[in-house]
């Protein structure tokens, strides 16, 4: 597979996700799920226009060795943090942690009667009577 | 320029929400109407919203800003001297295509500003004269909501029940029972069962970049179709660069370029604006001529001033409990108008509107959060236990908070490109401040175990594009006419949010509908003693 991002900015990236990404809280870490392998390649292949940003920042990082220094860089930090963090959350074991699904189909039920008119809680509101202003 | 000139009796400019309203109208009278839109129809199959992947791409191809798009259909906007991201989106359906579509009506008293409040303009219309027009424009978009807010005068009947509050809307409404505050199911232009050949929603959420099922109201579905079909000519990748005027001041068309380059001269007895609040700013002050040295229609020197963009606060909240906070729609779940009426005695005029959402997907909820440890725990406790409470606030028309050409930027045809020079006025920020913090008790009582307030959230207002070439009756003061028609020039006509006086706090585009409702049947009625260029 082709990859236009080089070795030594991969090494960077995977130190960038280590610190943004810890295993903490029950989430993963992110390197445990491939996020500077697969993760970064995909991402690339779908937003190509970060790359400047994104090379940006894994050599200020690589220069640097902090998050700070990305951070200082808007642009950078941005496309860092989307690259990982948009390929973290995609990846099924993050999903699963969080019990998320997808953007699924919830068809409705249009004709139920809805809770806050069976059990009265929207006649509050009613009761106050009209509030708008007469002109 | 290609020789042969295109005719139309009626020639609109942009096929978005006040587009699709007025080429319908006209078409159903019998009147000729030809259109031109710079983008193109939207393909529902290239939507994102089914896949996995869609927030990645929701922040470049389907942003909801121009200047990240930058797609050839756009135009950039210089926003170096704007607080807030713009919003809009150029194609047929306009900004509706990715519009979220919460639909309020504005009130009575939001068109009597200046005469309750002592601020702004007072529209030359009153909420009876439009209500009319409200109820059309509900029956066409398929409104779903919940008859009888007591924050409105009585009207027809909305088309479809609500959508569903979800577990976020219940907490919400036991809480603002519990503080006696107001609030109310949703009206959105979703709807809730197939409705005119559109799908009933299935709450994915993904609104914002594009409704993938056709459920979501936007003209390309509603307005545009029919329009067709009864005769309207629609062309895209027409880019418009100036309204053409004779030697009597009357329009007579204008010259577009389309996408390969190439200018065409389209002429019309009458021509109507619906480029939206920067879009016709921008188109008017562009086409100079002899006859108008500082734009079309602008002897007031109004044009492109005024302008509103509704700055909008934010809440987000934390719960205990799952709450569902990515099922849509991505509409509104509840709404108050606690705050929407003036009470000067808070120390600032007019009111807000609030409106109560999920918070969307993991990627947007995680890019607002930071990163290392503080993310994931932040991330671990609050996704899908959150609430998203926008704060709309009433922007008032300062004639300071402007659209104008920018000296250097242009777009893909080289035409300059608007400039947006706006400030938050110390009104709207005491507003805003008082609002969100009210927002916030209304949270805790809600049982939030954490709230982040911000008072201006620079990515949520700047959708609303309002006030920019405002009306009223008298010329010196205004644009356009009470029927959307120019002072200056008797044959033009914009229907769109530009022509806003003042801008109410609710969202605008059931306004927007309505005026070009009204207007387009103006033009029917009075299509007789219409003057137009010999
Ligand atoms: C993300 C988002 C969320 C929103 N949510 C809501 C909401 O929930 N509720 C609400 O009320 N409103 C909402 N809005 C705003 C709503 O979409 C607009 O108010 C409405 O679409 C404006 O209608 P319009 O006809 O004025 O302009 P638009 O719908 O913006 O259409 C203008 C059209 O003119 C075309 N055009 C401009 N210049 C030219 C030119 N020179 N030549 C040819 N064509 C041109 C454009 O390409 C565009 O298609 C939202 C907007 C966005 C972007
Ligand atoms: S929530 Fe409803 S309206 Fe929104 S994208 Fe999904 S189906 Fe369409």
């Amino acid at each position: 597979m082709s990859s236009r991002i080089p070795e030594a900015d991969r090494q960077a990236f995977a130190g960038i996700v280590d610190l943004a990404l810890p295993a903490a809280h029950g989430m993963p870490a992110g390197n445990a799920v491939g996020v500077a392998g697969e993760g970064l390649d995909k991402l690339i292949r779908l937003r190509p226009d970060i790359v400047p940003d994104l090379l940006r920042g894994t050599r200020l990082f690589a220069a640097a060795g902090t998050l700070d220094a990305v951070e200082a860089d808007t642009e950078a930090w941005h496309a860092v943090r989307l690259a990982a963090y948009g390929a973290y959350y995609t990846t099924p074991p993050v999903q699963a942690v969080l019990h998320y699904t997808g953007q699924i189909s919830q068809p409705i039920d249009p004709d139920e009667t809805p809770a806050y008119l069976a059990n009265g809680s929207l006649r509050q509101v009613i009761e106050r009577g009209p509030i708008w202003t007469k002109v | 320029m290609a020789e042969a000139a295109l005719e139309a009796d009626v020639l609109i400019i942009g096929a978005g929400a006040s587009g699709g309203v007025t080429a319908r109208e006209l078409a159903a009278n019998g009147i000729d109407v030809l259109c031109l839109e710079q983008g193109e129809w939207p393909d529902p199959d290239k939507f994102v919203g089914r896949r996995e992947d869609w927030e990645v791409l929701a922040e470049k191809r389907w942003s909801p800003n121009p200047n990240d798009r930058l797609l050839e259909a756009d135009y950039p906007i210089n926003v170096d001297e704007c607080p807030m991201r713009p919003m809009l989106y150029n194609a047929v359906g306009g900004s509706t295509v990715l519009w979220t579509a919460l639909w309020h009506r504005l009130t009575p008293a939001d068109f009597r500003v200046r005469s309750m409040d002592g601020v702004g303009n007072d529209w030359p219309i009153s909420y009876d004269e439009l209500a009319p027009f409200y109820d059309r424009a509900e029956a066409d978009m398929g409104l779903s909501g919940l008859d009888g807010d007591p924050a409105w005068p009585d009207h027809a009947p909305y088309p479809l029940p609500p959508l569903p509050i979800g577990k976020l809307g219940t907490r919400f409404g036991a809480a603002m029972n519990r503080k006696g505050w107001h609030w109310w199911p949703g009206s959105n232009a979703i709807p809730s069962r197939a409705y005119k050949g559109r799908n009933a929603c299935v709450r994915r959420g993904t609104c914002m970049v594009g409704c993938p099922e056709n459920a979501k109201a936007a003209t390309n579905l509603t307005h545009w179709p029919e329009a067709i079909e009864l005769g309207a000519r629609l062309i895209t990748g027409a880019r418009v660069r100036e309204v053409t005027v004779d030697a009597q001041g009357l329009a007579t068309g204008a010259i577009y370029i389309d996408r390969s380059g190439e200018e065409h001269r389209v002429r019309a007895n009458v021509v109507v604006l619906c480029c939206n609040g920067v879009g016709t700013a921008r188109l008017m002050l562009l086409s100079r001529s002899a006859r108008f040295p500082d734009g079309l229609a602008n002897s007031s020197g109004l044009v492109g001033r005024g302008l509103m963009l509704h700055p909008t606060g934010s809440v987000v909240a934390a719960f205990d409990e799952p709450m569902d906070s990515w099922t849509g729609p991505f509409g509104q779940l509840v709404y108050s108008m606690q705050f929407y009426n003036s009470d000067p005695s808070r120390g600032f005029v007019r009111g807000s509107k609030w409106s109560l959402s999920p918070h969307g997907g993991p990627l947007s909820f995680a890019m607002g959060m930071g990163h290392g440890a503080d993310l994931q725990a932040g991330v671990a406790a609050a996704f899908n236990r959150a609430a998203f409470l926008t704060v709309f606030c009433e922007d008032l028309p300062e004639d300071h908070n402007r659209v104008e050409l920018d000296e250097e930027l242009t777009d893909s045809d080289g035409l300059p490109a608007p400039k947006l020079i706006y400030t938050v006025s110390e009104n709207s920020r005491k507003l805003l401040e008082f609002n969100v913090a009210r927002a916030c008790e209304a949270m805790t009582e809600m049982g939030a175990n954490a709230t982040w307030p911000m008072v201006v959230n620079p990515d949520c207002g700047g959708a609303h594009l309002l006030g920019s070439a405002r009306m009223g009756d008298d010329p010196a003061r205004s644009v356009v006419d009470r029927w959307g028609r120019t002072h200056d020039v008797p044959n033009l006509y914009i229907f769109d949010g530009s022509i806003f006086p003042s801008s109410g706090a609710v969202n605008p585009t059931g306004t927007i509908c309505a005026l070009a409702q009204r207007g387009a049947e103006q033009l029917v009625r009075e299509r007789r003693s219409q003057r137009t260029p010999t």
